[in-house]
C-alpha cells in the first residue's frame, strides 16, 4: 500500500473578487521533504499554504494533510501541523519561554520546551520579553511556536524575509536539520538561493499556477545547464539572427522594459565567453554597440525566467 | 480545560505587567471606590453599604463589557489571534479562557473593595456572601458575554469603542449605577429591568440590606444566568480570528437574537407582581439606609 502524502493539494482554486489568486494548483509533498513554492510577491503563495493550513476556505479543489481534510478536521490537523506566519504578533510582555510553554500545552505531544529553546538557539532569551527581540530572535520564536507541537509537516511562509544574510544562513542551518529529523516542510520564498539551497523540491509559482515542479537542479538541466549572457546593446536587434550566433543555444524571454543602457536580451549557451564573442562581432558588424554584458550559471532564476517570461524580482 | 486554564493564567499575568492595563483592572476601580464610598457616601456604614452594588456594577460594566470586547478585536486587528487560530484552539476555548481571565482579575478587586469597605468604613456585612458571590460572578459573565457578541459584530477597536461607548453610558445612567432607581422616573424603572446591571443591583441590595440569600434572590440570578448563556452562545458563534473576516449581514441579525433574553427576562420581571413588591422594597430599603446616613 503507498504511503499517504504528507500534503496532496488537487486543482486548488481561490479569488479575491475579481482577482484570481490561485488557479488550479496540484502538488503533492512525500515525507521528509522540503517543497518550495518560489514566486514574487503577489504570486499566490501565502493563500495556498493558508488553504493548506485551514485558515481560508478555498473555492474548490481538494486538500489533503495526512489525508485529512483542513477545514472539516481542523483539529486533528492542526495537532500534525506547525506553522510560521509571515509575522507572529505576540503579547510584547511575554517571555519567550512563557509564550513556548503556552502554545505547547495546546498539544497531545508537545515539545521539551528546554530542548527547544536550545535547538532554536533561543537559550539565553528565554527569560526576555518578546518586545525586545531582534527581528531574527523573533523569527526563531516563531519558528519554535510552530515547532512546539511536535508536527509531521511544517509551514513557513518567507520566513527569511527582511533578515540579514547571516541570520538567513543560521535559519537555513535550522530549517535543514528540522527535514533531517523526519519532518516534511513545505516553505514559500521569493528567494532564489534559499530555493536551491534548502529545497528538495520547487514549484515555480507566478499568479496564481503552478509553471513546474521539480528538484532544483533537475529543473536548470532541463533548461540546458550551462551560462546565461545578460546583454545590453544600444540598438534593438532581431532574436531569432541572436538565436542564430556561435555558441547561443536559447533566447531566453525578454524582460519587461528596457533599461537606461539600452536594449536588454538574454541568452543561454554552454559557455558564456563563446556566446559574448560571436555577439560582440555580430554587433560590430551591425554598427551596434555593446554597452553592457553579465555571464552567470544557469540558475533557478534562468528556470523562472524561461518559464513566466518575468524575473521573479518584477 | 487545560488550554483555557493556561491561556486564562497568561492573560491574568499579562495584565500585571502591562501598565495600561493593570491602571484599568486595579486603580480605576480603586479611585471610583473612594468617589462612591469616600466623597458621595461620606464614609457612612450604611449609605456605603447601600452603594456597594452600584459601585461593583460600574467595575463590571467596564471591565467587562468595555475590556473583554475591546481587548477581543484588538487581538483580532492585530493578527495575534491568527496565532492561535492555527493551534488546535476552539473558539469556545479562546472566548471562555478571556472571559475567565478578566474575571479572575475581576474578583480580587471586589473582594478588596468588600473588604476595604467593611474595615474602612464599618460596613454591615448582612446576607448571604455565597449569594452576593453569585450575583455578582453572574453580573459580571452576563456583561462579559454582551461584550463578546459587541467584538463579533464589530470589525476594528473604533467601531468597538463606539458600540461601548453607547452601551457604557446607557447602563451607567439607566441602572442605578450612578443614579440611584428609586429618583428615577417610573418607567425608566420597568426599563432598567431589561438590563442586567439592574438585576445584580436589586439582588444584591436585597442580600445585603435585606439580609437575604439565594433562596430570595432567585429571578435575578435565573435571569442573569439566561442572558450569560444566550449571550455567551452567540459570542462564540460570532466569534472571527481573522481580521479579513469582516462582519456579515446575517452576523449582525444573529447578534440581534441576544436581545431576545434581555426582552424576555425584562418583560418576565416587570410581570412578576411578587418581583416588583421585592424590587420595591430592596429599592427603598437602599434610600432609608441613604437618607438616613446623609442627614
Amino acid at each position: 500500500m503507498a504511503a499517504v502524502p504528507m500534503v496532496e493539494v488537487r486543482d486548488l482554486r481561490k479569488a479575491y473578487g475579481k482577482l484570481e489568486a490561485v488557479r488550479g494548483v496540484s502538488f503533492t509533498i512525500p515525507e521528509r521533504t522540503i517543497f518550495g513554492l518560489l514566486g514574487p510577491n503577489g504570486a499566490g503563495k501565502t493563500s495556498i499554504i493558508e488553504m493548506i493550513e485551514g485558515l481560508r476556505v478555498p473555492d474548490s479543489g481538494t486538500v489533503r494533510v495526512c489525508g485529512l481534510r483542513p477545514i472539516e478536521d481542523a483539529m486533528q490537523v492542526r495537532q500534525l501541523l506547525g506553522a510560521q506566519l509571515q509575522t507572529t504578533p505576540l503579547p510584547d510582555k511575554i517571555r519567550v519561554r512563557e509564550a513556548l510553554e503556552l502554545f505547547g500545552s495546546f498539544y497531545e505531544t508537545p515539545a521539551n520546551v528546554d530542548e527547544l529553546l536550545g535547538w532554536v538557539g533561543l537559550e539565553a532569551k528565554a527569560a526576555t520579553y518578546f518586545q525586545y527581540l531582534s527581528g531574527g530572535e523573533k523569527q526563531r520564536v516563531a519558528l519554535g511556536l510552530a515547532l512546539v507541537g511536535n508536527p509531521k509537516m511544517l509551514f513557513l511562509d518567507e520566513p527569511t524575509t527582511g533578515l540579514d544574510a547571516k541570520i538567513r544562513r543560521e535559519l537555513h542551518e535550522l530549517i535543514l536539520r528540522v527535514r533531517d529529523q523526519g519532518k516534511s516542510i513545505l516553505i514559500s520564498t521569493h528567494y532564489i538561493e534559499e530555493a536551491e539551497r534548502l529545497c528538495d523540491l520547487v514549484g515555480i509559482l507566478d499568479q496564481g499556477q503552478l509553471h513546474a515542479i521539480g528538484h532544483p537542479r533537475q529543473l536548470i538541466q532541463d533548461q540546458g545547464a550551462g551560462d546565461r549572457l545578460e546583454v545590453a546593446l544600444r540598438d534593438p536587434v532581431d532574436l531569432a539572427t541572436l538565436g542564430t550566433l556561435a555558441g547561443v543555444e536559447a533566447v531566453l524571454p525578454q524582460p519587461a522594459g528596457n533599461g537606461d543602457g539600452g536594449h536588454l536580451y538574454f541568452l543561454r549557451g554552454r559557455s558564456g565567453g563563446k556566446m559574448l564573442a560571436s555577439l560582440a562581432v555580430y554587433a560590430d558588424h551591425q554598427g551596434n554597440e555593446l554597452l553592457e554584458a553579465r555571464v552567470a550559471h544557469t540558475s533557478l532564476e534562468d528556470v523562472y525566467l524561461s518559464l513566466t517570461g518575468r524575473r521573479i524580482g518584477e | 480545560m487545560n488550554k483555557v486554564l493556561r491561556m486564562a493564567w497568561m492573560n491574568v499575568l499579562l495584565s500585571y505587567r502591562i501598565k495600561i492595563a493593570f491602571f484599568f483592572t486595579f486603580i480605576f476601580p480603586m479611585m471610583f471606590f473612594f468617589v462612591y464610598f469616600g466623597l458621595i457616601a461620606r464614609g457612612k456604614p450604611h449609605a456605603v453599604e447601600a452603594m456597594m452594588g452600584p459601585l461593583i456594577s460600574f467595575s463590571v460594566i467596564s471591565n467587562a463589557l468595555f475590556g473583554l470586547s475591546v481587548q477581543l478585536v484588538t487581538m483580532r486587528e492585530r493578527d495575534m489571534l491568527r496565532r492561535y487560530h492555527l493551534a488546535p484552539i476552539r473558539a469556545a476555548e479562546m472566548v471562555g479562557s478571556r472571559l475567565l481571565s478578566n474575571y479572575l482579575l475581576f474578583l480580587p478587586i471586589v473582594v478588596l473593595q468588600y473588604g476595604l469597605a467593611v474595615w474602612m468604613f464599618h460596613m454591615p456585612v448582612h446576607g448571604s456572601l455565597l449569594a452576593l458571590w453569585l450575583m455578582f460572578t453572574l453580573g459580571y459573565l452576563a456583561l462579559g458575554a454582551i461584550g463578546l457578541v459587541v467584538a463579533g459584530i464589530v470589525d476594528t477597536v473604533q467601531e468597538a469603542t463606539v458600540w461601548n461607548q453607547i452601551l457604557f453610558f446607557a447602563l451607567l445612567f439607566l441602572t442605578g449605577t450612578t443614579f440611584p432607581l428609586v429618583q428615577l422616573p417610573h418607567f425608566v424603572q420597568r426599563l432598567a429591568l431589561f438590563m442586567p446591571p439592574t438585576l445584580m443591583i436589586l439582588g444584591s441590595a436585597s442580600i445585603m440590606l435585606g439580609g437575604q440569600g439565594i433562596a430570595q434572590n432567585l429571578p435575578e440570578l435565573v435571569g442573569l444566568a439566561l442572558i450569560t448563556v444566550s449571550s455567551l452562545g452567540l459570542g462564540i458563534a460570532l466569534f472571527r480570528w481573522e481580521k479579513e473576516e469582516k462582519t456579515t449581514r446575517r452576523g449582525r441579525m444573529q447578534a440581534a437574537l441576544a436581545l431576545i433574553p434581555l426582552l424576555a427576562v425584562g418583560l418576565w420581571l416587570n410581570y412578576s407582581t411578587s418581583f416588583q413588591q421585592k424590587s420595591q422594597a430592596s429599592l427603598s430599603a437602599a434610600a432609608r439606609a441613604f437618607q438616613a446616613e446623609m442627614r
